[in-house]
C-alpha cells in the first residue's frame, strides 16, 4: 500500500541545509508549561520536553546526551481528527551532527484515555541524513498526547497538549 | 499522567430571574393603605413579572458575553459551517447532471424490492433528512437510526460505525440491504436501464447491455458470509467482465446519489451569527443567543467537557467513540473499520476515482483497541430537529441525552467506556445545554432540492 520513496540527492541536501539553518536560528528547547508537571528524566528514562504549537520545531535531547530528535509537525498545529505528518531530525551528541539510524519510530499515545492513535504512521527516511517523515499521524482528540521517539538505541519523548480550538 | 483542568474563565454572573424576587424590592413593601393607585398598579406589575420569572417564563437581561481568550478561540473554532469539501474518489460529485440524477433517484420508490421504500423513507427532507424514529424502517426494521446527511460529507468514514469511506460508497450499502432497499446491484442495474438510461447515459455514458438474462440475472450479488445464497450463487455464475460491468453501475448510482446529497449542507445558525458578532467585537454576540444559550455554551467549551468530542464547525471529530450505551452489544467500529478496508468500492478500489490518493484508508488501524463498541460522533448542527438520538435512537430528546451523561449508568455491553467520559456536573443546567443546542438549528436546504424533482420517468 505504501511504498517508501527516497527524495533525490538535491533535494535531501537542501532539506538538511534548511533544517539546520532552521535550527541554528529558531530552534529551541520547549519551555514547560506552568501547568504541566515536571518531568521525570532519570538516566534510564527517555527525556521528555513539553511541545506546544507556538515551539516550532521542538528539540528533544536523550537524557544521556548522545543524540537528539529535532521533531516539527506540518502543518505546525495539527487540527483534531485531520491527518499530517512529523518531520523528524535524528543528531548526534550536542545536537550536532546528522545521526543516520537504520530504524526509527515515532508513536503518539494518550496516556489519560489509554490509547493511541487510531493511525498506523509509516516512517521514510532520507538515506544517510537522520531525516525521516513519518506520514499519517493523527490526534482524533484534544488533550495531552506523548510522543514517543527511537532511533536505533536512543529514545525520548514530548508533550504535545493538542488544543479542540486548533481547527 | 494527568493534566490539570485548564483554569476556569472568569464567570460574570447574568442578572437572573430570581434577582427580581416575587416579593419586590424591599423599599416597594410600603403599608398597602399607603400607596396610591400608580404605585400600585406598578406593584401588580412587578409582583406578575416575578412571578413569571419564578416559572422560568421569563428571560433575563443578556448574559455577559465578555469571554476569556481561552474561551473565545474554543468558540470560534465552531463557527462557521465550512464549505463542503471535495470528494476525490467521485469525479462526478459536483457535476450537476449528476446531481440532478441523484435528485430523482433520492425519491423514487421504485428503487426498492416492495416499490415503496426510497431514500427519502429514512431521510425525510423535513426532518432535516432523519425520520423522527429510533430505528429506521425500510423494507423492515433496521438496526440503526437514520443519521442526518446534514454535514456527512465531511466525514472520513460513514456509517455509525464507518464500513464506508465516501458518501456514494455509503449510499450503495442501503440499497442491498434486506431490511432496507432490499435490493441487490444486478437488480440497481436493471432498474437504471428501464427508468433512468437517458439520465445516467448523459453523465456517466452508455449503460451495458442488460437484455441478456443469462448472463445477467434479474438479481445477484456477492453474500460472502452465505456461499449457499440464490443471490451469490447468481453473481457467481456471471462472467467477471459482466460483474465489472454491474459493479460500475452500481457504483454510478451511488455517485450520482453523492452528487445531490452534496446540495445539503449546513447552512449559517444563530450561533454563528452570535460568534461572527463577537469575533468583529461586540460583546453581546449581536443578540443572537439568549442568555441561557451562552450559558449552555459556556458550560459545552468548559466544564461539561462537550467540546473534547464534539469539535470544530460542524461540532464533531468524526471519531468513533464507546459511551456505553445501555444494552448495546454491536461490535461498532472494530468491525466498521475491518468492513471498509476490505471494500470493493472503497477509495482504492477499481470504482474509486481517488487514483490511489486515500491517506485516510491507507493509515487506518483497523485493530486500534477503542474501537470495540464504538460509534462516531455525530454533528450536533441541527441536532434539535432530529430526535431521537444515539445511534440506536436510546434518547427521545435532548434533555434525555444529557441526562444520561450525568448518570452514565451501567457498564458497557462491549469494549470499555470512553476513560475521560467522567460524570457531566449536575451544576450544568440540562436547560442551558439544550438552549445552546437549539442555538445550531439553520436552514434548509433550497427547496429545489428538499421536494422530489417533476414528473418521474416512466
Amino acid at each position: 500500500m505504501m511504498t517508501r520513496s527516497h527524495a533525490p540527492q538535491l533535494t535531501r541536501w537542501v532539506a538538511t541545509l534548511s533544517l539546520l539553518v532552521l535550527c541554528g536560528a529558531g530552534c529551541k528547547e520547549a519551555q514547560r508549561p506552568a501547568h504541566l508537571p515536571e518531568p521525570k528524566a532519570p538516566s534510564s528514562e527517555p527525556t521528555t520536553v513539553y511541545a506546544t504549537p507556538e515551539s516550532g520545531r521542538m528539540r528533544v535531547p536523550t537524557s544521556d546526551g548522545k543524540a537528539c530528535f529535532v521533531v516539527g509537525f506540518e502543518p505546525a498545529s495539527p487540527k483534531v481528527g485531520e491527518l499530517f505528518l512529523a518531520h523528524t531530525q535524528v543528531l548526534g551528541p550536542g545536537c550536532n551532527g546528522p545521526l543516520a539510524e537504520a530504524e526509527f519510530s515515532l508513536d503518539a499515545t494518550m496516556p489519560d484515555h489509554a490509547h493511541g492513535m487510531v493511525t498506523r504512521p509509516v516512517h521514510e527516511a532520507a538515506p544517510g541524513t537522520g531525516n525521516w517523515t513519518t506520514k499519517g499521524m493523527k490526534f482524533h482528540m484534544p488533550g495531552y498526547w506523548k510522543v514517543d521517539l527511537k532511533a536505533g538505541e536512543h529514545a525520548a519523548s514530548l508533550n504535545w497538549n493538542q488544543s479542540a480550538a486548533a481547527q | 499522567m494527568t493534566l490539570p483542568k485548564p483554569s476556569r474563565p472568569t464567570q460574570l454572573r447574568p442578572l437572573r430571574c430570581a434577582d427580581v424576587s416575587v416579593g419586590g424590592p424591599a423599599r416597594l413593601r410600603a403599608p398597602i393603605g399607603h400607596r396610591r393607585p400608580l404605585l400600585r398598579a406598578a406593584w401588580r406589575a412587578a409582583c406578575a413579572v416575578g412571578l413569571a420569572c419564578a416559572l422560568g417564563a421569563c428571560e433575563a437581561t443578556p448574559a455577559p458575553t465578555a469571554v476569556t481568550p481561552e474561551e473565545l478561540a474554543l468558540i470560534q473554532s465552531l463557527s462557521p459551517p465550512p464549505t463542503i469539501p471535495a470528494s476525490p474518489s467521485n469525479r462526478y460529485a459536483d457535476n450537476d447532471e449528476a446531481a440532478a440524477l441523484g435528485h430523482a433517484l433520492f425519491f423514487d420508490t421504485r428503487l426498492s424490492k416492495n416499490g415503496k421504500v426510497a431514500c427519502s423513507t429514512c431521510h425525510v427532507p423535513a426532518l432535516y433528512f432523519t425520520d423522527g424514529k429510533p430505528l429506521a424502517e425500510g423494507i423492515g426494521k433496521v438496526a440503526k437510526h437514520s443519521p442526518s446527511l446534514f454535514g456527512s460529507h465531511f466525514a472520513p468514514f460513514q456509517f455509525w460505525d464507518g464500513r464506508a469511506d465516501s458518501s456514494w460508497s455509503q449510499a450503495l450499502g442501503p440499497l442491498e440491504a434486506p431490511t432496507e432497499h432490499g435490493l441487490t446491484r444486478l437488480a440497481v442495474a436493471h432498474l437504471m436501464a428501464r427508468h433512468h438510461a437517458e439520465a445516467y447515459t448523459a453523465v456517466f455514458g452508455p449503460l451495458p447491455d442488460l437484455s441478456d438474462s443469462e448472463r445477467f440475472p434479474a438479481t445477484g450479488r456477492p453474500h460472502s458470509l452465505d456461499p449457499a445464497h440464490p443471490e451469490h450463487l447468481a453473481w457467481g455464475s456471471m462472467a467477471e467482465s459482466d460483474r465489472d460491468a454491474v459493479n460500475r453501475v452500481f457504483a454510478n448510482t451511488g455517485k450520482a446519489l453523492e452528487a445531490y446529497t452534496r446540495k445539503i449542507v449546513p447552512g449559517p445558525a444563530p450561533f454563528d451569527a452570535y460568534v461572527a458578532a463577537l469575533t468583529a467585537g461586540d460583546a453581546t454576540g449581536g443578540g443572537h443567543m439568549k442568555p441561557g444559550a451562552v450559558r449552555g455554551l459556556r458550560a459545552f467549551v468548559g466544564d461539561a467537557q462537550c467540546i473534547n468530542c464534539h469539535n470544530g464547525p460542524l461540532l464533531t471529530d468524526f471519531a468513533f467513540h464507546n459511551l456505553g450505551l445501555p444494552g448495546d452489544r454491536d461490535l461498532g467500529r472494530s468491525k466498521g473499520a475491518s468492513q471498509v478496508l476490505k471494500s470493493e468500492f472503497n477509495c482504492l478500489g477499481p470504482y474509486s476515482d481517488a487514483d490511489g490518493k486515500c491517506d485516510e484508508l491507507a493509515y487506518l488501524d483497523p485493530a486500534f483497541e477503542d474501537f470495540r463498541g464504538a460509534f462516531k460522533t455525530p454533528s450536533l448542527r441541527n441536532v434539535a430537529r432530529t430526535a431521537p438520538y444515539m445511534h440506536a435512537g436510546q434518547f427521545a430528546d435532548l434533555p434525555a441525552v444529557i441526562d444520561f451523561y450525568k448518570s452514565l449508568p451501567g457498564e458497557p455491553q462491549i469494549g470499555h467506556r470512553e476513560l475521560v467520559l467522567s460524570l457531566l456536573s449536575t451544576k450544568v443546567a440540562t436547560a442551558d445545554l439544550v438552549a445552546f443546542l437549539e442555538s445550531l438549528t439553520g436552514p434548509l436546504p433550497d427547496e429545489k432540492w428538499t421536494r422530489p424533482p417533476g414528473p418521474r420517468t416512466p
